[in-house]
């Protein structure tokens, strides 16, 4: 309980700077009982075949303790685990360990061992404690397990950038994150990154095309994350779904047009999804001219504690439920638009998912997904040239084009099992349904329902960019399903997904 | 021409019969010339200008009207094209008769006739057998051309490098790499066929059937070309499907799965007819016509058997019943599609705007991302072109889109953009190099001063230019990027 009213006081302050730079004054060894190597054996599910598991693979990383029997790490580290353990530099045995809370879009996870001896256990490890974003060019030091050896590392680096740049644990998603010049190696993922005696980040990612680059997830991202699980669940990062023109205000003949000054600043609105909190408050052709009181640059950052980064971020870090208020003007006329934030409605959202099980539905031998940045992994680690053209463009742009904005999930047919029933259906592979008896598909449900329930003797199941449909006798797909579940092994026939994903998700 | 179609048949298989006469030996290089073609390709991202002068080499053969017969990608983009004979050092100027890029063909002649003289032209062979063996004649040196064993391994409907028209082609087997460049395939020292392109031990080229058909055409008064039947075909191996359209069980007749606007089809044939018989020949539930010589052949040949305006009787089942219609074929167009597909040797439509550069999109600006230019090219083009390119009502109907921009102070702030589709232009939509001159005209006007405001796709970006700043920055960009009078600047 502690750790969460420490959370809440500091929340709202996350724009506060860590104090004088000491990276070398803390001592280690007040620190090395309170950070852990995880290791983690994974069970992932298969893309193709979503009834089935692909074989666990073992994987490690570090984490440290934030109080209240919490052990604070990353997403990435623990993601997919059937089993896993926890352990200190020194111990003996390594604790078993479940995960308690996850937050895939910002790569953290709270975990937990899993039996009573093991919290007690926890009971005399001191607490880190969470601090501000480092000043650049401040020096800090990247506490963990990475590989190459068995004790606990320090490597000492310098805050070079702080940055809105993708989370690639999620494959899409963008947050707030600090740059650093030191190496953060595998098994480093889920460390702290320390100044002084305070946590500054939780090392997770590096730029594998450049030597000693890092990067760590900032106080304010954690914060978010902690403050958002205190009711028991995760509701994630907020969307906002608006697409700017950075710099279009930077044109003298574009501020004429508005009759703004050079110094007025300003992004113009491309796009509003419609499925965001923000669809119907902000219009296309909006100028955004400031985010919460901050003025928003020309090139659309803000000043955040100093430094200046994507006005995004200060959306990016609310809670569901708060209200952001942008200042807009509009045919000429400035007006403030208050955003209530969260409340998406569901669609596509390109990424990785972390379901439990992929969405799928199998009828008639035909193998239904919904599409993934994981289905897309399927291809290999070329996927973004080898695999087919037409879901490497939705997962970049479906929101964009009308045909696919309002579709929930994509619906792929990504394999046939093959049988009498579905002989003739072998020419729609990877393609994406549109539409079963005419009735438009927004989803596996949907998809799964019309199939089903549908009145016709024969299922008739339209592809987008096609003219071909794949006509199937609903009294055959339903004739062959037994054989089809024997021959295959198909265990189970659906996972038509929960009301929550993130519920549906590894935490429990 | 259910008479045409059964003449062509006939004469097919009397061919492959070995000649009982007793053969003079073969000298390919009395028949054969070599083309020197110089190219200058217009740049397609610097739409003004030629890419680097280049020379290719080809050959051509003679034939009885003096004419030399080689593929069109010896004339494509050709700003001078010679001929030199083998047992000459001497280059003479050739002109261009007649080319059909959908078919990969062209009809030289030379400035000067007499410079043929001595020369034996080379008649058309027959069509051959599958793995029938031919020779195919390379250049050795500037003297004498080399003999290559091939042998033809499948006949098939593909489309040439030059155009999207699929038709009849052979695949030849050879373990000699380089060829493509229009070498004469020869069998009893008849031409059998003309090599248009290679990809590694293939060797694709255009069959005597085809070489007829177009020399037939072109000696007519009016060409009258290559035509297509102007609707999209799909199996019917289904039984579920053939059920579900009432077509009768069995397995004949193809699927209708869509018709074009204006075509051959289009006031004849709907979506869900069964078509089951084309002048008298049956068609298979796989789409396949049956050939004496060369097993199923897809139903579009029998199409290129035809010319345009010919008439083509057709069987079908509509919801179960059977009808007859007759279609006039008309001519295929590449180029009827919204992506260009070839301009060969046309300047690049563009039009300059305040530095941002509009162009039609084409098959050649899309090549630029190289070999693998389906797989890196801007996902948003490629799906265009794959899903957005069907023949349109409006033959004029393009894709147009913002290349790049020419960096000046009038667009700063947007001079990062790249390979946009625009969707309007003042509010209009743009599908026409017309269309966008006609939408510049109606500028937006703000407080007393003229705009040009372009909307960009896919995500909706609009830029803004002042009308009264774009003449001087034209000048500007004349000056800075040395941009002669090719290229085409809007000013109002």
């Amino acid at each position: 309980m502690r750790a969460k009213k420490v959370a809440l006081v500091i929340c709202g302050v996350y724009f506060t700077l860590a104090g004088t730079p000491r990276a070398s004054a803390y001592s280690l060894s007040s620190m090395r009982n309170s950070v852990f190597r995880i290791q983690v054996m994974r069970d992932e599910p298969s893309f193709v075949e979503p009834w089935k598991r692909v074989v666990a693979t073992p994987g490690a990383g570090s984490g440290f303790y934030i109080g209240d029997g919490r052990i604070l790490t990353n997403a990435h580290v623990v993601a997919n685990a059937s089993f896993l353990t926890v352990q200190r530099d020194g111990d003996t045995t390594p604790l078993p360990a479940r995960i308690i809370h996850i937050a895939h879009d910002a790569d953290l996870a709270v975990i937990e061992p899993l039996e009573v001896a093991g919290k007690a256990a926890l009971k005399a490890v001191r607490a880190m404690h969470l601090g501000g974003i480092p000043k650049l060019r401040s020096p800090v030091s990247t506490i963990g397990f990475p590989m190459g050896g068995d004790q606990l590392s320090v490597t000492d680096g310098i805050v070079s950038r702080i940055s809105y740049l993708g989370y690639v644990h999620h494959g899409a998603a963008k947050h707030l994150l600090v740059q650093v010049d030191s190496a953060i190696n595998p098994g480093n993922s889920g460390g702290p990154v320390v100044q002084g005696d305070q946590v500054v980040g939780v090392a997770f990612q590096s730029f594998q095309q450049a030597e000693n680059t890092g990067y760590i997830i900032p106080t304010p991202v954690i914060r978010r994350f902690l403050r958002d699980i205190e009711d028991g669940r995760y509701d994630g990062h907020p969307e906002d779904g608006i697409t700017v023109s950075d710099w279009a205000l930077l044109n003298p003949s574009t501020q004429a047009f508005y009759r703004l000054s050079a110094s007025d600043g300003g992004v113009k609105v491309a796009h509003v999804s419609n499925w965001a909190s923000p669809a119907g408050l902000i219009r296309p052709g909006d100028l955004l001219l400031a985010i919460d009181h901050q003025p928003i640059g020309v090139d659309g950052r803000v000043d955040f504690g100093g430094e200046r980064v994507d006005f995004r971020v200060l959306y990016d870090l609310k809670q569901m439920g708060d209200d952001c208020r942008f200042s807009v003007l509009r045919e000429g006329v400035r007006r403030d638009v208050i955003v209530r934030v969260g409340g998406s409605r569901p669609h596509h959202e390109p990424g990785y998912t972390y379901a439990r099980h992929p969405r799928y539905f199998v009828y008639g031998g035909l193998v239904f997904t919904a599409l993934s940045r994981n289905l897309l992994r399927t291809w290999g680690e070329r996927w973004l040239r080898d695999a087919p053209m037409t879901l490497r463009y939705l997962e970049s742009w479906s929101q964009y084009d009308p045909d696919f904005a309002d579709l929930e999930q994509i619906i792929v047919l990504v394999k046939r099992l093959p049988d009498q029933v579905n002989a003739y259906a072998t020419g729609q592979l990877y393609q994406v349904v549109r539409a079963v008896d005419g009735q438009k598909i927004h989803n596996i449900k949907d998809l799964a329902m019309n199939l089903e329930n549908g009145q016709g003797p024969y299922a008739v199941i339209d592809f987008f960019g096609s003219h071909d449909p794949i006509v199937m006798s609903r009294a055959q797909a339903l004739a062959h399903k037994p054989m089809i579940e024997k021959r295959y092994n198909v265990t189970v026939d659906r996972w038509l997904g929960g009301d929550n994903e993130r519920a549906d998700s590894e935490a429990h | 021409m259910s008479f045409a179609i059964g003449l062509w048949l006939a004469s097919a298989a009397v061919f492959a019969a070995p000649s009982s006469k007793p053969r003079e030996q073969l000298r390919m290089e009395d028949h054969v010339v070599r083309i020197y073609a110089t190219k200058r390709e217009i740049d397609p991202s610097t739409p003004w200008q030629h890419e680097d002068i280049s020379q290719q080499q080809y050959l051509a053969v003679l034939l009885s009207n003096g004419e030399l017969l080689t593929t069109s990608s010896a004339a494509r983009d050709a700003s001078f094209l010679e001929l030199q004979r083998f047992d000459s050092s001497q280059r003479e100027e050739v002109t261009t008769v007649f080319v059909d890029y959908e078919v990969d063909l062209a009809l030289l002649r030379p400035v000067r006739p007499a410079v043929l003289n001595g020369l034996k032209p080379m008649a058309i062979g027959d069509d051959l057998p599958l793995d029938a063996a031919v020779q195919v004649y390379k250049f050795r040196d500037a003297n004498q051309l080399s003999q290559v064993a091939a042998s033809l391994q499948e006949v098939s409907l593909s489309s040439p490098p030059t155009s999207n028209y699929g038709v009849l082609s052979y695949d030849l087997k050879t373990q000699q790499s380089g060829l493509g460049n229009a070498e004469p395939v020869v069998v009893d020292g008849k031409l059998v066929a003309l090599a248009s392109s290679q990809d590694q031990n293939f060797l694709a080229a255009v069959p005597a059937t085809i070489l007829r058909h177009f020399l037939n055409d072109h000696h007519d008064v009016n060409y009258r070309g290559f035509p297509s039947l102007g609707c999209e075909l799909s199996p019917l191996t289904s039984p579920d499907m053939r059920s579900l359209l009432s077509a009768p069980s069995g397995q004949l007749g193809v699927r209708v799965a869509q018709v074009y606007k204006d075509s051959s089809a289009a006031g004849h044939l709907v979506v869900d007819d069964v078509i089951f018989e084309v002048n008298g020949l049956k068609i298979s539930d796989q789409g396949y016509v049956q050939h004496q010589i060369w097993g199923k052949l897809p139903l579009r040949f029998v199409i290129n058997q035809l010319y345009s305006g010919d008439k083509l009787s057709v069987k079908l089942w509509r919801k179960g019943v059977e009808r007859s219609e007759t279609l006039t074929l008309k001519r295929f167009d590449s180029n009827r599609l919204p992506v260009v597909t070839y301009r060969y040797g046309q300047p690049e439509p563009h039009l300059i705007v305040g530095g941002f550069i509009f162009q039609e999109l084409s098959l050649a600006y899309l090549r630029q991302w190289g070999k693998f230019w389906r797989d890196v090219a801007p996902l948003d083009l490629l799906h265009i072109l794959r899903d957005q390119n069907e023949p349109a009502e409006d033959p004029s109907k393009r894709v147009i889109f913002v290349s790049r921009v020419l960096a000046d102070p009038i667009n700063q702030g947007y001079s990062d953009t790249r390979h946009r589709r625009v969707l309007k232009v003042n509010g209009r939509d743009v599908n026409s190099m017309q269309q966008l001159r006609d939408a510049l005209s109606q500028s937006v006007t703000q407080a007393g001063k003229k705009y040009i405001v372009t909307k960009l796709g896919p995500e909706g970006d609009e830029v803004i230019l002042l009308e009264s700043e774009l003449a001087a920055a034209h000048s500007r960009m004349r000056k800075l990027y040395e941009i002669g009078n090719q290229g085409s600047f809007w000013t109002p």
